[in-house]
């Protein structure tokens, strides 16, 4: 049976931690690929500030993990119950895929770019399951 | 386990976004307590008894085996 009172979308609190993740996580990305391009375009040459467009990326992407574990701790208890599985899904095939290309390249085959390939199966996989857990819905 | 957080709720003419502001949970939260989706912690379950100002044993009891 549904009511009136059923409806009304997220709380006040929810929309505006919900607003505020998003910006900085947008912004986190933003000036994630902003870098990213400037280190594929600056950073293959042989001066010493290669280094510094190198490492440019990965303070941004130190910000958006700084950014989702702000959000994590803000999660109430059956948040968390819906987000662990995929968390732990993602994690373990992503270890497995990082051991599946490890042990390839030990073996002599050629695995450019491994971190990618590991990122993405992972990502892939945790989505997988917040489809099938229904916590995509949170 | 069943409770009685609906019929409380509404008792009071609230939303469940209301609810949710008042337990500092989300909406989806509050609906799948209400739906018996999920059995709260014991210190939620003391924020809703206080919320609604009713003992824990009123608002919750054991769900009924067949």
């Amino acid at each position: 049976m549904t009511s009136d009172l059923d409806s009304g979308g997220e709380s006040p609190t929810e929309r505006r931690r919900r607003r505020s993740f998003r910006v900085r996580l947008w912004v986190g990305t933003g000036c994630y690929l902003l870098a990213s391009f400037a280190l594929f375009e600056w950073g293959h040459a042989t001066s010493p500030w290669r280094v510094v467009w190198a490492v440019l990326p990965l303070l941004f992407m130190v910000w958006v993990i700084v950014v989702i574990v702000l959000r994590v701790r803000r999660l109430d208890e059956y948040q968390v119950k819906l987000l662990f599985p995929g968390l732990a899904v993602g994690f373990t095939v992503a270890m497995f895929a990082a051991v599946t290309l490890g042990t390839l390249s030990g073996a002599g085959f050629d695995v450019p770019n491994a971190g990618w390939p590991v990122a993405l199966i992972g990502i892939v996989a945790w989505e997988f399951t917040n489809l099938v857990t229904g916590a995509s819905k949170a | 386990m069943q409770n009685l957080i609906r019929s409380e709720r509404e008792a009071r003419g609230w939303t469940q976004a209301v609810l949710a502001e008042h337990l500092e949970v989300s909406r989806q939260t509050v609906v799948a307590l209400e739906t018996g989706k999920y059995d709260p912690s014991l210190p939620l379950a003391f924020r809703i008894a206080h919320v609604f100002d009713k003992p824990i044993e009123v608002l919750f009891t054991p769900a009924l085996t067949s």
